[in-house]
This record gives C-alpha cells, sequence and structure tokens, in this order.
C-alpha cells in the first residue's frame, strides 16, 4: 500500500509548536501524566499514606482458586485504577485533538486484555514457558490484528508512543539521578559511536545502490537514531518525497519487531549480565516501544533464569540511558545538519526552507525532560535516608507502586504495538532500501556488542541504586 | 557546494526567524494534522505517532507529494483564505 492522496480542500494545518506544544504534542501530555502520578505519589508519601491501593498487579500465583481469590479481593482496586487510566487518557488524547468516543471501547478492550496478559506472566510456570508478558502481548496483538483483524477506529485506544513515553517518564522515578549523571555520558559516547556509523554504512549502502540521499538519509536516521520517530523527523527536515517515509517506516518497524525477539534470545543464550544486555538492547533497537518490550523481557530472564548476573531493572536502565539519553535526544541536531546539507548542497532552493538553530529544540523528544525531572523528585525525596531505610520506607511506598503503574503502561504499549502493525498494511519497502538498511543492521548489532560486552561493560554492570 | 561551503552555511546559521508569510503552513495544498498523517503514513502510529514533539508540524504538500516542513514554501503556494473565497 503506498501513501494515501493528500486531498483538495484541506482544513486548515495545525500549529502546534512554540507554546502551544504544551497542550498539543503528546510529549508534553506524557510529561504532565508522569509527573502528576510522581507527584501525587509524593504528596502521599510525606503523609504516610501510598499509590499502593491502586497501583494494584496480579500477584504471583500457582493455581485458579488462588487466582479467583485475588480478583475477588481487589475487583474494586482494578476498576479504580482503569476508571484512572481512562480518565487521564482520555483528557489527554482529546486535547490532542484524537476522538475520546472512539478511545473508550477500545480502551476497554486493551485493559482486559493487558490484566489477561499480566496474570499469565504472574503464573509460577509462566517462565518454564517463556511466556515473558511484552513477547506474549506483541504476539497476541500481531496475531488479532493480522489474523482476526478490529476494526479500524479502535486504534484510538491503542497509542503506542504516547503509553512508552508515560512509562518513560514514570521510569525515571525508579532511576536514581546519581546514575543518570554517572552513566549519561558514557551512553551518549557509546551510542554516538555507533549512531554516527550506522547512519553513514545505510547512507552510502543506499547510494551505491542507487537510492537518492533524500531516501538514503531517512533510512541511514530510521537505523541510526529513533527508528520510526527519526524516519518522519529526517524525512521533513530534508524534505523527502512523499512515499520515503513509509518505506523507512517500514524497514524500521520489520528490523524492530525482529529484534524484540533476537536480543534478548542471544542475551540469554551468551547469559550476559542484565545491565550489558540492556546496553546492548539499547544500542541496536530500532523504536523505544520496542527496545522496552526486548529489555524488560530480558529482566523477565534475569529475576527467573538462572547464570544471568544482576537485577532485572539493570536491563532496563542500562536500555534507557542508551537509547533515551544516548541516542533520541540528539534527534533535533540530526535533522538540523541534514536540512543545512540538504538546503544547501543536495536541492538547493528546492522546498525554500532556511535551516535554523532552534530546530534543535523543536525536534527534541521533550519527554525526556519529564524522565530527568521525575528522577530528581524521586532523589531528592530519598535524600538521608540509608540503603536500608530507602528498601524499608521509601522503596515500598513511594517507589514500587510508581514502577507497577510503570509497568501497565509498558503492557499497554507492548500490545498496542502487535495490535496496530497490520502487516498488509505497510508500504512495499523494496529490495534496494531493504538491502541497504539491513547492512546498517549488521553493522549495528556488531558493534553494539563489541562496545557493549567487552569496552564498556564495567559501567553496564555495575548499575546499582 | 565544496567543504567550505558547507562550513560557511553552518557559520551563517541564525538560531530563528520568521516564516516566509506564503510558506506552507499557510497553504491549503498542505496537511499536517496528526490523525491525518497516521492514516496517510502507514505504520507510523505503530511505533511513533502523528503527535510526537520530533515531527515539529512538518506535512504533506498534495501539489509536490513530498513530506515537508511547515516554514518550507515554493511558487506553487496557494492560501487557505482565497481557496475559501473562491473556490
Amino acid at each position: 500500500m503506498t501513501a494515501h492522496a493528500v486531498p483538495t480542500a484541506a482544513p486548515r494545518p495545525t500549529a502546534t509548536t512554540g507554546w502551544r506544544e504544551l497542550w498539543l504534542k503528546e510529549d508534553w501530555w506524557a510529561i504532565w501524566l508522569g509527573l502528576g502520578i510522581v507527584i501525587v505519589g509524593y504528596i502521599l508519601f510525606l503523609n504516610g499514606a501510598s499509590l499502593k491501593w491502586i497501583a494494584v498487579t496480579p500477584e504471583k500465583w500457582s493455581s485458579l482458586d488462588q487466582l479467583g481469590a485475588h480478583f475477588a479481593n481487589n475487583a474494586l482496586r482494578y476498576l479504580a485504577q482503569f476508571a484512572l487510566w481512562i480518565v487521564v487518557f482520555s483528557v489527554a488524547l482529546s486535547a490532542l485533538g484524537y476522538p475520546a468516543r472512539a478511545f473508550l471501547p477500545s480502551f476497554v478492550f486493551l485493559y482486559v486484555f493487558s490484566v489477561l496478559i499480566f496474570t499469565l506472566g504472574q503464573w509460577t510456570q509462566a517462565n518454564y514457558y517463556n511466556l515473558e508478558p511484552p513477547l506474549v502481548a506483541l504476539l497476541l496483538g500481531l496475531l488479532i490484528s493480522n489474523l482476526i483483524g478490529l476494526p479500524r477506529w479502535m486504534d484510538a485506544g491503542f497509542r503506542v508512543e504516547f503509553f512508552v513515553k508515560t512509562g518513560i517518564v514514570l521510569l525515571g522515578a525508579t532511576l536514581p539521578f546519581s546514575l543518570i549523571v554517572w552513566a549519561g555520558p558514557v551512553a551518549i559516547f557509546q551510542a554516538s559511536i555507533v549512531s554516527i556509523v550506522t547512519f553513514l554504512v545505510i547512507f552510502f549502502t543506499a547510494r551505491g545502490l542507487g537510492l537518492d540521499r533524500q531516501l538514503s538519509a531517512t533510512l541511514g536516521a530510521g537505523g541510526a537514531v529513533c527508528g520510526v520517530s527519526a524516519a518522519i523527523a529526517i524525512a521533513g527536515a530534508v524534505g523527502a518525497r512523499k512515499e520515503y517515509a513509509p518505506i523507512a517506516i517500514t524497514v524500521v518497524i520489520f528490523w524492530a519487531i525482529v529484534m524484540i525477539f533476537v536480543l534478548p534470545i542471544v542475551s540469554r543464550y551468551l547469559l550476559l549480565p542484565a545491565g550489558v544486555a540492556g546496553a546492548w538492547i539499547g544500542t541496536s533497537e530500532f523504536a523505544d516501544a520496542a527496545g522496552f518490550a526486548a529489555a524488560q523481557t530480558y529482566g523477565g530472564y534475569a529475576s527467573s533464569a538462572s547464570g544471568i548476573a544482576g537485577m532485572p531493572d539493570q536491563a532496563v536502565w542500562a536500555f534507557t540511558l542508551m537509547k533515551v539519553v544516548g541516542r533520541d535526544v540528539w534527534i533535533g541536531v540530526w535533522a538540523l545538519v541534514l536540512a543545512i546539507i540538504s538546503t544547501t548542497r543536495w536541492e538547493r532552493d528546492e522546498t525554500g526552507a532556511k535551516p535554523e538553530a532552534i530546530e534543535i529544540w523543536r525536534r527534541f523528544p521533550k519527554f525526556v525532560l519529564g524522565f530527568v525531572v521525575a528522577s530528581l523528585i524521586v532523589t531528592l525525596a530519598s535524600r538521608g535516608y540509608s540503603l536500608a531505610e530507602f528498601n524499608k520506607a521509601v522503596n515500598p511506598t513511594l517507589v514500587a507502586p510508581i514502577k507497577d503503574l510503570r509497568t501497565w503502561t509498558f503492557i499497554f504499549c507492548f500490545f498496542s504495538i502487535g495490535l496496530t502493525t497490520r502487516i498488509r498494511d505497510l508500504a512495499t519497502a523494496g529490495a534496494r532500501p531493504f538491502a541497504a538498511f539491513s547492512v546498517g543492521v549488521v553493522v549495528n548489532v556488531a558493534l553494539g556488542f563489541i562496545l557493549s560486552v567487552f569496552v564498556f561493560a564495567s559501567y553496564w554492570t555495575n548499575l546499582t541504586r | 557546494m565544496s567543504g567550505q561551503g558547507l562550513l560557511q552555511a553552518f557559520s551563517r546559521l541564525r538560531w530563528r526567524g520568521e516564516p516566509a508569510a506564503e510558506c506552507c503552513a499557510a497553504c491549503r495544498h498542505f496537511r499536517n494534522e496528526p490523525q491525518f498523517l497516521e492514516a496517510a503514513i502507514p505504520g507510523l502510529a505503530s511505533l511513533s505517532s502523528g503527535a510526537a514533539a520530533v515531527r515539529a508540524d512538518d506535512g504533506l504538500c498534495g501539489v509536490r507529494d513530498r513530506y515537508l516542513s511547515a516554514r518550507a514554501h515554493c511558487g506553487q503556494f496557494s492560501a487557505l483564505a482565497a481557496h475559501a473565497e473562491n473556490p
């Protein structure tokens, strides 16, 4: 399928940058929701209360009786949590211009299946059967959307990117700020090496295969920076033909989904420490949502499979530092540099747009600010507590409930990836774009492995609170 | 353009400027609403979003078949208001 034609008599284009982005971009809504939860959690903590009641999750179970008793005893808590999610997401999506009327029924579907997926993951035999919730959510979603099919209007509730951004802000609250300061520069250095090499490999391979510069750049950024988001950002920055972004998106989605399975399985086979595997996934996955699925899966392996060193959290922490801090935040710089090259060397005066340095801020993934602020809030709240006191007082009442709510947003996200990935709807990529991108994948995965496992392993192995 | 020319382009870079009055953001051929883009660009909503900050205000031009910045402009500009008055 190719991109749809742009109809004439179009409505007025929307302006969402400047101050208006505070309520018209989902990055900011992820910040408002995520930080809102963290701040409410902190206020409750100061008053001797907790978000624990509403942050209910299925418990470990081994019999259906046990499971039935859990849901019978906690039905009100699940209802309250469902109401919380539906209210906050409806408000946000309405402000963003998406129809709340379509969101409500599709979110009911999403939540019910998320409860089932989460519950299955808590079965005591789940690890034995490899029923890691991220993989189950993704596969089930892919099966439903590609074999059964859901009405298109239901996509209104399957907001992959909004869920993962909200989850990343919440994740900030569970990651000590000192770790961001300590490992952030290493993540930036490692990610920069891999990003630049991957971009150049894809770009010049594509050029060698006869693809034009805008398509080569769009493919290169998709592989090097932040997947689909990078592809669409660079397509706009260089004024790409309308079919180029869908081509890049198709190959990014293909490889991102392949890597959700390949990277954790290979890491498990090699018994990589949790932090090292997380760093490798952060370097070599192509999209945040897909990467979190892979990193959380490996965290699950680390908590259950003998022989994997490190804590489950380390996989997610290392992934986040590498992908979000090391790669995502640089998309504006990539866009600016490629816009300058495009307008001065490739197609002078073609689009009439003069690159401006503020482009770096315009395209900055703002949800990262929420992630950092959430980390600062909880780090400051924990100041003065010894590790033992933290584990006894702060963790169970403040950090753990936020982590549980984060787990919910990630399950919504993983299931939504599958539900929105309709293979027959994707653009036909063609052999040459696929080949160019795949060469970049090979280099990216190999280089990411060497840097994570050998060069910077000591950093990723020692990510601790 | 040589590498030196590229360096000059970087050195002349401004922080921000006013967009041209006849830019894509004011043109009837240009569409950039998040929902429209998610429908028009297959896979955009699978691992990203039409409402993501990284997208800024970019959109699709129906005349030139390109995905462009809202601040781009060209000779085929057609004002939204003029179109409304003379459809």
